[in-house]
């Protein structure tokens, strides 16, 4: 099964824009240049149309926030019945039919990444799918365990100071998340045991087989998570970072990987109130290139995802890094830029086609390529807004 | 007296190059070209583009204060009892709410403050320039008063989980139906005590007042119908998240509509039928629709994400302007005085360094009666 998207302006991102076509077989991509000729291929007309690699968010609740239904009742994202559930997995709360898949259909998405929520220090495993409805859930899954959630800050004090009365201070969630990598520890150092899977997933974090992608909003709980991981020495990647503007010097010298937003909420929470427009351009200023942005979805709507790049290069922010950060940076981070986050032979054949520049908020995506399928038109499906 | 000359003005529908003449905090004159006179202080816009200043129908602004964490600045539902029409809004407005900073900086000048919806009767709301230290000072009259209701889940939820009275949509629709009654009643006393309460409801009842109704779902438009009809009041549908699935309905209602806050994901039941659909198949149906931010549902510095979003549907960019513009400026009973720039009007404009639908644009000056109250850069 062959497809040859034809006369678009193609942004593969990684490389030059140019004017041409883009061939995928079998899901990958095998031509990428001007003029390619393949009789036997499905063609889509892209004429005046601007081609590129499919957006990725890293960072959402898709499918685990159920959309559309009771508050309570669908919403398995956080389960905080004590304050460190290694063992829980996102893959467990997922509802496969849930509208937020369509809705990233609509903006672009491709891959994205679900995490369980921010309420316990250590929450759980997350996942990463490709975005193709056709698909059964177990061939959407491109990465089964793609790090382990883990918070700071307001929401675990917030939550554990009542439901489970183990947290009240953010020294408690501090000591609440060494403790349990101590445990960790002392488990291995153990001759004779039974086998304890959530022991056994903290020492994949120790082991940097797993990252852990940490919620951290302000400052002084990004340098506390920092700390411990320096303490502990494994992976990490800050998601939310809100405050990163402020100490983007101190986190240029660090080995640590950064997923900035949702950019577009109310200042509601005391964590969020520094909240600024211009963190992306701050962090480009200071170095940092490889961060990503995320949408939290639902907290803001995924379709969002391209809309704050374009507002972060209003305030600032290069039209490179803009496109960076919701394509390859994600892939970066997620250890899955082989595969994907770019338009270049080899790679998934994973495309988003926009009337006008990704960039244009007023854009309308046309058609939806997933492994070279395409998932959504436009024309057939109307917009999904 | 001050002559803006050389920006791209946005009036009587279309985006002209023009001088215009600010006067006493009023526009006094737009034409294509003014000459200077010794009079005028002439500033020189070079080709920026000039906007009406936007007007949000239907906010929290300084009520449900940004950057004081959940609580302290949260002022937005009384909920001692779910029937609490005599509260105002005004008397908890924030003037320094970094959410009404964002408004002005942003394009906003004029916006709507009203209670929340988690009681059936919420209280009176007010309109508000977006600039000021003394909130008396920023408000803008209307000729009748707003008074908050509230349908469906909001109120069901809210009292429902405390196992009082509203349990259902039942006890929703009663207890509005008993307070009217009660108003009535007191209405027809000879002899009575002044009561706040029954004054605002029978301010409703002598259309004397606006009732701004939040609502979701179809079935709660539908009561709302029934239980204006029989009080015969003047009603605005707010939110009205369902009202696009039945456009000849909605037609038939010819009651003004508050669409919003769009962007926001469909996390519930009562958001359901949520979708920027319903700005274009209600627009199409003939309705003049109206779009909130609900701020600070979204943030009035972002409002401007909605009429991107909005314009991915292509209609008449005239059209979706007004929809932030002139057609909130109606339902408030303020067209004479906000929402376009037209002589004789409050000489309320931001100067964009481009067009409003342009995402590199940025918000330079904002004015409010014609002072220079903010701005992005």
């Amino acid at each position: 099964m062959k497809l040859l998207i034809k006369n678009g302006t193609v942004n593969p991102v990684t490389s030059p824009s140019f004017m041409g076509d883009v061939l995928i077989e079998d899901g990958k991509i095998i031509g990428l240049e001007q003029n390619i000729i393949c009789e036997e291929a499905q063609v889509l007309d892209a004429a005046g149309m601007n081609i590129y690699p499919g957006i990725i968010e890293e960072h959402s609740h898709i499918g685990i926030h159920g959309e559309k239904t009771n508050q309570e009742s669908d919403n398995d994202v956080n389960e905080w019945s004590a304050p460190v559930t290694p063992e829980c997995h996102a893959l467990e709360g997922i509802k496969p039919f849930d509208h937020g898949f369509l809705q990233a259909l609509n903006a672009g998405v491709t891959t994205f990444n679900v995490y369980p929520g921010s309420a316990n220090p250590i929450g759980g495993i997350g996942i990463t799918l490709k975005n193709d409805p056709t698909l059964h859930f177990e061939d959407k899954i491109v990465l089964r365990n793609s790090g382990l959630k883990m918070a700071m800050g307001e929401n675990p004090k917030k939550v554990h100071s009542s439901a489970t009365k183990t947290i009240m201070t953010r020294m408690g969630t501090a000591q609440v998340i060494r403790k349990a990598f101590q445990d960790a520890i002392n488990y291995r150092n153990k001759k004779e045991k039974e086998k304890d899977s959530r022991m056994e997933i903290l020492l994949k974090v120790l082991d940097g087989e797993l990252t852990a992608h940490v919620h951290a909003h302000k400052a002084d709980d990004i340098l506390t998570i920092i700390r411990i991981k320096e303490e502990f020495g494994f992976k990490m990647c800050l998601e939310h970072a809100t405050e990163s503007h402020l100490i983007a010097d101190f986190l240029a010298k660090k080995d640590i990987k950064l997923a900035v937003g949702p950019m577009f909420t109310a200042r509601y929470k005391i964590e969020v109130n520094n909240r600024s427009l211009c963190t992306p351009a701050i962090l480009e200023k200071a170095g940092i290139t490889d961060f990503c942005l995320i949408t939290d979805h639902p907290v803001i709507p995924i379709n969002n995802l391209p809309i704050e790049a374009s507002i972060a290069v209003n305030n600032g922010l290069s039209e490179d890094l803009a496109l960076r950060s919701i394509t390859i940076n994600p892939a970066i981070n997620l250890g899955l830029d082989d595969r994907i986050g770019s338009l270049e032979i080899g790679k998934d054949g994973d495309v988003v086609i926009c009337d006008r520049e990704l960039l244009d908020p007023t854009h309308r995506v046309m058609y939806t390529i997933v492994n070279g399928k395409i998932v959504y038109d436009m024309e057939k499906e109307g917009l999904i807004l | 007296m001050k002559l803006f000359k050389n920006g791209y003005v946005w009036y009587n529908s279309n985006l002209k190059k023009a001088d215009f003449i600010v006067e006493d905090g009023k526009f006094v004159k737009i034409e294509e070209e003014i000459v200077p006179s010794d009079l005028c202080e002439t500033v020189d816009l070079n080709g920026k583009y000039v906007y009406p200043g936007m007007v949000d129908p239907h906010t929290h602004v300084g009520i449900f204060e940004e950057c004081t964490g959940w609580t302290a600045g949260n002022d937005v539902n009384e909920t001692s009892s779910p029937s609490t029409p005599g509260m105002r809004a005004i008397d908890a407005i924030n003037p320094m709410d970094p959410g009404i900073e964002s408004a002005r900086n942003s394009g906003f000048t004029t916006v709507c403050v009203l209670p929340g919806s988690a009681n059936v009767i919420g209280g009176e709301g007010v309109v508000i320039k977006t600039y000021g230290t003394v909130v008396d000072e920023m408000v803008v009259p209307t000729n009748k008063k707003i008074i908050k209701l509230a349908f469906g889940w909001n109120p069901v939820w809210t009292w429902g989980k405390q196992e009082k009275a509203p349990q259902t949509r039942l006890a929703v629709s009663a207890l509005l139906r008993e307070k009217l009654t009660s108003a009535r009643n007191y209405m027809a006393k000879e002899e009575k005590e002044y009561d706040y309460d029954m004054e605002n409801l029978s301010s409703l009842l002598k259309k004397e007042a606006v009732a701004r109704i939040h609502v979701a779902n179809l079935e709660d438009i539908e009561t709302i119908e029934r239980v204006a009809n029989e009080f015969n009041i003047d009603y605005v549908l707010d939110h009205a998240t369902a009202l696009h699935t039945n456009p000849d309905y909605a037609k038939s209602l010819n009651v003004p509509v508050i669409l919003g806050p769009l962007n926001v994901a469909g996390k519930s039941f009562q958001t359901y039928d949520l979708t920027f659909d319903s700005v274009k198949i209600l627009h199409e149906a003939g309705l003049k629709i109206s779009v909130m931010t609900d701020a600070p549902v979204i943030p009035l510095n972002l409002a401007k994400i909605q009429i991107w979003l909005i314009d991915r549907f292509r209609m008449n960019r005239a059209d979706v302007l007004d929809m932030f513009t002139i057609n909130p400026a109606t339902v408030l009973g303020l067209e004479d005085r906000i929402g376009s720039i037209a002589a004789g009007k409050d000489a309320d404009f931001f100067v964009s360094s481009g067009d409003i639908f342009d995402y590199r644009s940025k918000v330079e000056h904002t004015f409010i009666n014609g002072i220079r109250v903010g701005g992005e850069l």
